[in-house]
């Protein structure tokens, strides 16, 4: 039987791989941006914990609108990429050095 | 029934309208002039303006079960906004042709995202309203997009955001945990108890809201994107989004969260005052004005959170009135800036500066009023606004942090004033050529920076403005 605290502990885990990824990856903004997705996933898997084990639900409502959210914002990111790609033709994270005095 | 809900939301649907109507003109008829569109929004926006003060006379309730309020609090703050929005705009017309229409559609669903959050009641209407902004502000930055400066500063951005909001959902998750609940009414009626879950949840929310005021640990979006992108969306990311951020601490902190104010009071004092120190002294070390004055907003946001960090009546009003003032200035600062720019000179540096007064004598002046405001000489509104601030931090018995505030004022007062001097005592070959002057941009700008001097000479209305709605915000709980 699976209890809260070990769904908590799977979003913590989670959520710790994605802060993880984004601070040590110098090389490719495409992963950094699959670490935000992952952040995004561990909200809802904790949205989703606490809202069978509360028997309540609207924290599944809330999952639907992050899903939405998480796909407009990842529209945002990418098309932003694209732009970043023509001008630098290059999506190296390390790279992102022009603004700077 | 339904009619009186969509009565309660006529600005929000307004703004709206607004942005179905200029999608459709823009897409649908070949030749519209720039100038037809600008109108058009600005009629929106003040027909949103006006529904607004229609609106104070609403009693306050709760609409669409308990997900959106109307109070006085919120009104006022739609209020702000708008104004604020209209001014932006206003200041932002200045090459007719050559800006694309599409920033101001930008503009137009980051309003709306000001005024959802505004009277947001409910976890997922905060975080609806939140992430409208957000994401127009990514488009915004973005907007230049054949330059590299404006890609990489909307890359930046657009990073540091999205952990942000993911940060800030995942503590909006817990206080769901922890009370079964998503309704702000309901968490704040819930026996709530100090624990270390809620401190968590607490600091993690704090994560998101600092960052959406650009404070100190998430600060260095301000930097970049004020430099990188263009000075239109430079003017409206310094401006409106801070109601938003104000709107949303008001409402989680102070509001739904008040058991925990013994905590979060200390997270929001510390961002306060390390924005202060790392903001006035980062900015002694720029060239580029923009940046500058991005460094300068981080030191003004500073002053804000540190006054809202007093947690009363006096502290949270006095925040508020800061958060104004500084809206002001921040509006006629970059208005300035953009009437000596130019398409392809978009990054003006200090030693741009020089000569100025001889060949553009009147915005050299007005600028001098801008500077002299933020520094905080009297009788401009920038002395008022730390006055204020600064007394409610005696008379609340935090001496040390306003004797801080006062010494970072001071050493703020280097690099406002090198503008000065360049301005007027530094000689150039090069001076900035001229152009058309009495455009409605240069009226704006000059209007804006006439104004910082009329309310510094009378700043009674706003401060007991500010007081009215806090201590009716505070009433209501």
């Amino acid at each position: 039987m699976l209890t809260l605290q070990s769904y908590l502990t799977l979003s913590a885990i989670i959520f710790s791989i994605g802060i993880t990824g984004i601070v040590i990856n110098r090389k490719n903004i495409i992963i950094v941006m699959m670490c935000t997705e992952l952040l995004l996933i561990s909200v809802n898997f904790n949205f989703i914990a606490f809202s069978h084990f509360l028997q309540d639900l609207s924290g599944q409502v809330f999952v639907f609108f992050i899903l939405t959210v998480a796909a407009a914002e990842a529209a945002i990111g990418l098309a932003i990429l694209v732009a970043l790609y023509r001008n630098k033709k290059s999506i190296s994270v390390g790279e992102l050095n022009k603004l700077r005095n | 029934m339904t009619f009186h809900i969509i009565g309660s939301i006529l600005p929000e649907v307004t703004i709206a309208i607004a942005i179905c109507v200029v999608i459709l003109v823009n897409s649908l008829i070949r030749s519209v002039s720039a100038a037809f569109i600008h109108s058009m929004i600005l009629f929106f926006l003040s027909v949103a303006l006006f529904l607004s003060f229609v609106s104070l006379e609403i009693p306050n309730s709760n609409i669409f079960n308990g997900h959106y309020v109307i109070d006085s609090f919120g009104t006022n703050l739609k209020i702000i906004a708008l104004i604020a929005s209209i001014l932006v705009h206003l200041a932002s017309l200045k090459s007719k042709n050559n800006i694309k229409n599409e920033i101001f559609l930008i503009q137009l669903f980051a309003t709306l995202g000001v005024l959802i959050l505004c009277s947001a009641h409910n976890l997922l209407t905060v975080y609806l309203g939140l992430e409208t902004l957000t994401l127009s502000m990514y488009g915004m930055v973005a907007s230049n997009r054949n330059s590299i400066e404006a890609t990489e500063s909307a890359m930046k951005f657009f990073i540091l955001g999205a952990i942000a909001s993911a940060i800030f959902l995942y503590g909006l998750s817990i206080v769901y945990g922890v009370t079964g609940t998503l309704s702000l009414e309901l968490i704040k009626e819930s026996n709530l108890l100090d624990g270390l879950e809620m401190r968590i949840a607490v600091a993690f929310i704090a994560c998101g809201v600092i960052f959406k005021f650009g404070a100190f640990p998430f600060h260095s979006w301000v930097p970049d994107s004020y430099q990188g992108s263009n000075t239109t969306a430079a003017i409206y990311i310094s401006s409106v989004p801070k109601i938003g951020a104000f709107a949303l601490i008001s409402r989680l902190f102070l509001d739904s969260l008040n058991v925990m104010s013994e905590f979060w009071s200390i997270l929001i004092l510390s961002a306060g005052l390390l924005s202060i120190i790392i903001g006035n002294l980062i900015a002694l070390m720029q060239i580029n004005l923009r940046r500058m004055l991005a460094y300068s907003a981080i030191g003004h946001i500073g002053f804000v959170l540190l006054s809202f960090s007093i947690v009363n009546d006096g502290g949270i009003s006095a925040s508020m009135t800061y958060l104004l003032m500084y809206i002001l200035m921040t509006i006629s600062a970059f208005a300035l800036i953009e009437s000596i720019s130019s398409e392809d000179h978009q990054h003006i540096e200090l030693s741009d500066l020089k000569g100025l007064n001889n060949s553009h004598p009147l915005i050299a002046f007005m600028l001098l009023f801008c500077m002299f405001s933020m520094v905080g000489i009297p009788p401009f509104i920038g002395f008022y606004a730390k006055w204020i601030v600064l007394s409610e931090l005696v008379n609340n018995g935090m001496l040390w942090f306003a004797i801080v505030g006062i010494i970072m004022s001071v050493i703020a007062a280097y690099y406002y004033l090198r503008v000065v001097w360049f301005m007027y005592f530094e000689k150039t070959d090069q001076p900035i050529e001229n152009k058309g002057m009495m455009n409605t941009h240069s009226i704006t700008s000059i209007f804006v920076s006439v104004m910082l001097l009329l309310i510094g000479l009378y700043p009674n209305p706003i401060i007991d403005y500010t007081r009215i709605i806090i201590s009716s915000f505070l009433l209501i709980d």
